[in-house]
C-alpha cells in the first residue's frame, strides 16, 4: 500500500517517512499540497498524510482538492498550529474529510496504529 | 475726541502699571523678603491653597486705582494659567508662584516663597541633578526638559527661561506642566501592545516548535519501539525489521539537527525580548532589519514571500533597536494579514533620501534633511481612504473581535514620532498598501563640528569614560582626546574597575554609562567612590527618571547629563567640575 506523506518541514517529513516504512508501507514525499496533488495524480496513494500550514497550497485547501477527486481515499491530518494554535485547524481539516488528525508533537506509534486501521477497513 | 482721550490715556497707564509691576516682582523683589499671603486673594475654587494677593501695596506705598487695576489685571491673569509658573531668583529661591504652583507645592499653607526650587519639587537641599537651569547658566537660553520627580510622584515637562538684566541672569521662569498622566496612558499602552505582540509571536513560534518537538520525540520514540526488548526495554518485541547501526545513527542526527534548530529559534526569540524602553543610540537600522526578517520567516506561514532589498551603505540613525525592530516587527505583521489566504509578497526595502521639495508637498511633517527610508509593501487586500484617515487612532481596528486590539499603529506612529521620524501610508483597494518610515540619518561620528569644537573648553586630566558600546567609547575616546585629555577607555564595569585594582593610573574624572550590562554606572559609581573618595563622577543617561537625586548624590554623582550627550555640554560640564585644575579654556 502507497501512503503520501506532504509536509514542507523536511525534518518531519523524513520522520514521517521512516515511520511509515517501519510499519510496512511504500512511501511517497512532498513539500507542499501542490506537489502532492501532483504526486497523486501520477501514482495514486491509498492514503496521505498531510501537515496544514505550507507553501504554495494549504493543507485545507489539498484535503479539499484530494476529496473531490478521491472520494474515497483515507487522510490523516497533522499540525503544529499557527497563529491561532492547531485546535483551530484540525477541525476544520476534519469536517472537511481528514479521517483522522494530530497535534504536532504526536507519538508514532499511535499514527503507525492510525494508518493500519484507516487501511485495514479496506 | 474726550472718550478717545481717556482711551489713550487709559493705555499708557496701565502699559507704565504692567510695566512697574514686572519691573518690581522680576528686579526689586528678590532682593525683598518673601510677603506672606495677604487677606484680599482672588477667589478660590473650593479646597485649595491661598497664593499672596495681588500686591495692592508696594514697600507701604499705596497704588493709584488705575495701577492698582493693572496689577489686579496681572496677577488674575498669572493665576488663570493652568500649569504651575514661578519667577525664581538667580540662586534658585521662589519670588512668585502662580495659584497652581501654590495648590502644587505649598505645603499646609505655609509660603512657598523664599523656599527653594529643590526643596518644594525634589525635598532636597541641593539643586537636582537634572536642573535645567544648569544648563540654561551655562547656554544663556531658555531650556525645555522632561523631569520625573519622585518627591511628588509626578512627571513634569518644564521649560526654564532666565530672566536677563544687560545680559546678566537674574533670575527664571520656571513653568512645569505635569504630564504624569499622559506618561502613565502611554506606558500601559506600550504594555499592552507588547502582551499582544508577544500573544502573536507565541503563536508563531509555537508552529515551529511543534515540528522541531515533533522530530526530536518521533525519533527517540521510534528508536526506542524499534530496539530489542532485552536491550533495556521492556515491553512487546518490535514490530517491522532489526535497526541497523545505520538507522540509528540517522535517528540521533535528526534529533540533534531538531536540538539545533531550538537553539536557533531560542536565539530569535531572545533577540525579539530584548526590546528595551528609550534605549537611543546611533544604530545601523540595516541589521535591525535583516534580523527582524529572520524572526518574521519563522513566525509567519511560509505561504508568505518575504523579499528583502537592503543596500549597503545606509547610514546610521539616532533610535532604541528595539523599538524600531518593534516598528518593523509590526508593520510586516499587520502586512502578513492583509494578505488573502496567508498568501502574498511582502517587500521590506531601505533607502537614503535626501528631503526636497517634492517630499515636503507629499510628507508634511518632513523637516529639510536626510533621511534613512523604510519601506514595507505587501500584495494584500488594501485599505478604503476611511480607513487610512484613522489607521494611527488608538483602539481602531479593522479585525474581528478577539483578533487585536488595534493599539498597535498609535503605538508605533508614538515610537515614529519619538524617534523625529515620519511615517505614511499608501493603499489601493485590492493591490496592497505601502507604509513608508523616514528616521533623520545622524552624520557618522566622523564628522564633527569644526566651528563647535572651537569653543568647546579643553583640559589635560586623566578621564575615564566607560560605556557598554563600543562605538560609542571609541567616538568619545576620539573627541575627549582632541580636547587635550588623556582618555582611558572602558567598555565594561568590570574593566573600569580594574584601573583602580590594578593602580597604575592616577583618574580626575570618571564618566559613566547608566544602562550597562551586569553592574549599573550608579553602582559603579559607587564602587568607585570607595576606592578614591570625592572623585569626581557625571552619569550619563537614556532617561532621567531611571535615576533619583538621592541615588546619584550617594554613589557621588556630581552631573548627570542625558543621552545623547551633546558633545559641547560634556566638554562645558568636564570644564564646570575640574575647575580647578588645568583649565586651559580656549
Amino acid at each position: 500500500m502507497r501512503i503520501l506523506v506532504i509536509d514542507d518541514d523536511d525534518q518531519m517529513r523524513t520522520l514521517l517517512r521512516q515511520v511509515m516504512e517501519w510499519a510496512g508501507y511504500e512511501v511517497v514525499e512532498a513539500g507542499d499540497g501542490r506537489e502532492g496533488m501532483h504526486k497523486h495524480r501520477k501514482q495514486p496513494a491509498d492514503l496521505v498524510i498531510t501537515d496544514l500550514i505550507m507553501p504554495e497550497q494549504e493543507g485545507l485547501e489539498t484535503i479539499t482538492s484530494l476529496k473531490k477527486e478521491c472520494p474515497g481515499i483515507k487522510i490523516i491530518a497533522i499540525s503544529g498550529g499557527g497563529r491561532i494554535g492547531p485546535e483551530a485547524y484540525l477541525p476544520a481539516a476534519q469536517e472537511l474529510g481528514a479521517d483522522k488528525v494530530f497535534s504536532k508533537p504526536f507519538d508514532v506509534r499511535e499514527l503507525a496504529e492510525a494508518v493500519k486501521e484507516l487501511l485495514g477497513h479496506e | 475726541m474726550n472718550g478717545t482721550l481717556l482711551l489713550i490715556i487709559s493705555v499708557v497707564l496701565a502699559g507704565y502699571a504692567v510695566f512697574s509691576v514686572l519691573f518690581y516682582c522680576l528686579r526689586l523683589q528678590p532682593r525683598l523678603q518673601p510677603r506672606p499671603p495677604a487677606a484680599t486673594a482672588p477667589p478660590l475654587p473650593a479646597g485649595g491653597q491661598a497664593p499672596p494677593a495681588a500686591p495692592e501695596m508696594v514697600s507701604g506705598l499705596r497704588m493709584n486705582p488705575v495701577l492698582q487695576r493693572a496689577v489686579d489685571e496681572w496677577q488674575y491673569t498669572f493665576d488663570a494659567i493652568i500649569d504651575p509658573v514661578l519667577i525664581l531668583d538667580s540662586e534658585r529661591r521662589i519670588v512668585k508662584g502662580n495659584r497652581a504652583a501654590w495648590q502644587l507645592l505649598a505645603v499646609n499653607g505655609s509660603p512657598i516663597e523664599g523656599k527653594y526650587c529643590h526643596q518644594l519639587f525634589a525635598g532636597a537641599d541641593d539643586p537636582c541633578v537634572f536642573c535645567p537651569m544648569q544648563t540654561i547658566h551655562l547656554e544663556n537660553k531658555s531650556h525645555c526638559q522632561e523631569v520625573t520627580h519622585r518627591y511628588l510622584g509626578r512627571t513634569f515637562s518644564v521649560s526654564c527661561s532666565p530672566l536677563l538684566d544687560e545680559g546678566r541672569i537674574v533670575g527664571f521662569v520656571h513653568a512645569a506642566k505635569d504630564i504624569s498622566h499622559q506618561r502613565n496612558l502611554e506606558k500601559r499602552l506600550v504594555h499592552a501592545y507588547k502582551m499582544e505582540s508577544i500573544a502573536t509571536l507565541a503563536g508563531g513560534i509555537a508552529h515551529d516548535f511543534n515540528n522541531i518537538l515533533g522530530a526530536i520525540l518521533g525519533n527517540a520514540d521510534l528508536l526506542l519501539y524499534r530496539l530489542p526488548p532485552n536491550e533495556g526495554r521492556n515491553g512487546a518485541a518490535p514490530l517491522g525489521p532489526p535497526l541497523t547501526l545505520t538507522e540509528i545513527t540517522e535517528h540521533i542526527q535528526a534529533i540533534k539537527r531538531a536540538g539545533a534548530r531550538a537553539k536557533d529559534l531560542v536565539a530569535q526569540i531572545l533577540a525579539f525580548s530584548r526590546q528595551s524602553t528609550n534605549q537611543r543610540r546611533h544604530l545601523l537600522i540595516a541589521p535591525v532589519v535583516k534580523e527582524s526578517c529572520r524572526l518574521l520567516r519563522a513566525t509567519l506561514p511560509a505561504t508568505i514571500d518575504i523579499r528583502v532589498a537592503v543596500p549597503e551603505g545606509i547610514g546610521m540613525i539616532h533610535a532604541d533597536p528595539g523599538q524600531i525592530q518593534q516598528v518593523v516587527m509590526h508593520l510586516c505583521t499587520n502586512a502578513a494579514q492583509s494578505l488573502e489566504n496567508n498568501t502574498g509578497v511582502i517587500e521590506l526595502s531601505l533607502r537614503e533620501i535626501e528631503s526636497g521639495k517634492a517630499e515636503q508637498l507629499r510628507y508634511h511633517d518632513l523637516a529639510p534633511g536626510r533621511y534613512v527610508v523604510l519601506t514595507i509593501k505587501d500584495t494584500g487586500r488594501g485599505m478604503p481612504p476611511e480607513t487610512i484617515e484613522r489607521i494611527f487612532d488608538p483602539f481602531f481596528t479593522t479585525r474581528e473581535v478577539g483578533q487585536g486590539s488595534g493599539m498597535g499603529l498609535a503605538v508605533l506612529h508614538g515610537i515614529i514620532v519619538a524617534h523625529d521620524g515620519v511615517i505614511d501610508v499608501t493603499s489601493s483597494l485590492g493591490k496592497g498598501s505601502v507604509f513608508t518610515v523616514f528616521f533623520p540619518r545622524v552624520p557618522d561620528a566622523a564628522g564633527t563640528d569644526d566651528e563647535q569644537e572651537k569653543v568647546m573648553p579643553k583640559g589635560s586630566e586623566t578621564i575615564l569614560f566607560v560605556d557598554d558600546e563600543e562605538d560609542i567609547v571609541s567616538m568619545r575616546t576620539r573627541m575627549l582626546s582632541h580636547l587635550g585629555y588623556r582618555v582611558l577607555p572602558a567598555t565594561s564595569p568590570e574593566q573600569a574597575l580594574e584601573y583602580w585594582t590594578k593602580g597604575k593610573e592616577r583618574i580626575d574624572l570618571l564618566i559613566t554609562d547608566q544602562t550597562m550590562p551586569r553592574m549599573t554606572g550608579l553602582q559603579l559609581a559607587a564602587e568607585v567612590s570607595t576606592l578614591q573618595p570625592g572623585l569626581p563622577i557625571i552619569l550619563c543617561s537614556g532617561y532621567s527618571e531611571a535615576v533619583t537625586l538621592e541615588e546619584a548624590q550617594e554613589a557621588g554623582v556630581r552631573r548627570f547629563l542625558a543621552k545623547p550627550v551633546d558633545m559641547r555640554l560634556l566638554a562645558l560640564a568636564i570644564r564646570e567640575i575640574l575647575p580647578n585644575r588645568d583649565g586651559s579654556e580656549e
